[in-house]
């Protein structure tokens, strides 16, 4: 059984490293903490001290601290595997006369393409979004306008 | 306070391609929270998990509402009973697919941990019917566990699943079956096929994203974008992939 649990653990790992490596940091810490939990959880009549060395919670903190993208790694990042690292990249959009949508979260959203549209060559034309619940942020900011 | 005093009822329409500014269009009658919306000919309905079924009309600009009813699972004529305890159902994963509203998932007032109930609504017909799964929870692995938030998309005459949560905290707080003192976070990715009905538990290779639940989802040309996630989890309690 310690065989077992060493072989699952050691698999963990290396695909928490690669992932590491890929730049793929969220998915490297989920495998790290499942190596972990697995490490930690093992039967007391088998040999935990072998399989904890492969994971050891003492760098586990380091994995754990990470953000995603993680910023200090971000830069470091160079391309490994043209097929399995992430292509494109990301453009904030801003609506030309500012925004005037409060913020929520928890919404429902879709994209539909009226026929009323102006260019019907553009399809993409139509986003009916947004109902529904606002964050816990506006909460309290309502909160403090009722207070005050 | 109570905190769906927070929860707003707006609704809006941005024109993606004039980019210009967010139209407020009228809103919905009450608050809510964790719903969705999913369009056929021109009508956007919206599932709150009661037999009255809302929607938006994009044309007229108006809310209207359809009545539908449950199919027994006997077979037999007349309606079934309703699945969804006090009308309700939240955090759940939805498809339109040729006038079938698709619904999975969620949680209910009987299932803070999530439910892995699978229906689907015809609007034609108006009639839903039992695709698989239970509205309490209960392990079954010929399908999608209890779950919260999954993903979901369709392509090839399948309906995708991905990801999601086992809430086991929620069911902790309201005392309920399968609680624990954190959540579990589902590694795992399903498909339905539309044609022979039945589920296929998919293997995800290559670089793959950190499950999460509660994300944004959209498939583009072959391509899976998740984002945001909202609600990610690491699940401590035993491996399962």
């Amino acid at each position: 059984m310690t065989e077992y649990f060493l072989e699952c653990v050691t698999a963990y790992r290396i695909a928490s490293d690669i992932y590491l490596e890929l730049g793929n940091t969220g998915t490297s810490v989920q495998r790290r903490w499942f190596a972990n939990v697995a490490a930690n959880s093992m039967p007391s009549d088998l040999d935990k001290v072998l399989v904890q060395n492969v994971v050891p919670n003492r760098t586990l903190n380091d994995f754990l601290k990470l953000r995603h993208p993680e910023p200090t790694l971000t830069a470091k990042l160079t391309l490994k595997n043209e097929n399995l690292q992430i292509r494109g990249s990301w453009k904030k959009v801003r609506t030309k006369k500012g925004a005037n949508l409060p913020q929520r979260m928890g919404f429902a959203s879709f994209v539909w393409n009226g026929e009323d549209v102006p260019c019907p060559q553009t399809q993409q034309s139509f986003i009916v979004i947004l109902q529904a619940i606002c964050t816990l942020l506006v909460a309290s900011i309502k909160m403090l306008r009722i207070q005050g | 306070m109570n905190i769906e005093a927070a929860y707003l009822r707006d609704l809006w329409r941005l024109d993606l391609d004039k980019l210009e500014a967010w139209e407020q269009l009228p809103s919905y009658h009450v608050p809510f929270c964790g719903l969705l919306m999913a369009v056929h000919a021109n009508k956007a309905y919206l599932f709150a998990g009661r037999p009255q079924v809302d929607f938006f009309d994009l044309k007229t600009r108006q809310w209207g509402s359809i009545k539908t009813e449950f199919k027994r699972d006997d077979g037999c004529a007349g309606a079934g009973a309703w699945p969804y305890p006090d009308n309700h159902l939240t955090d759940y994963t939805m498809q339109m697919v040729d006038g079938r509203m698709y619904v999975f998932g969620g949680s209910h007032a009987k299932a803070s941990l999530g439910t892995n109930l699978f229906v689907v609504l015809d609007l034609a017909t108006r009639k839903w019917t039992r695709l698989s799964g239970t509205v309490l929870p209960t392990p079954d692995y010929s399908c999608p566990n209890p779950r919260k938030w999954p993903a979901s998309w369709v392509s090839g005459g399948r309906i995708y699943i991905i990801y999601g949560v086992a809430d086991r905290q929620a069911a902790q707080m309201h005392n309920q079956p399968h609680a624990a003192s954190d959540a579990f976070g589902y590694s795992d990715f399903w498909s339905w096929g539309l044609t022979d009905k039945r589920w296929f538990r998919e293997i995800i290779s290559g670089n793959t994203p950190c499950p999460r639940a509660e994300m944004a989802c959209t498939y583009v040309c072959t391509s899976l974008f998740l984002h945001w996630p909202a609600f990610l989890r690491v699940p401590v309690q035993r491996t399962t992939s």
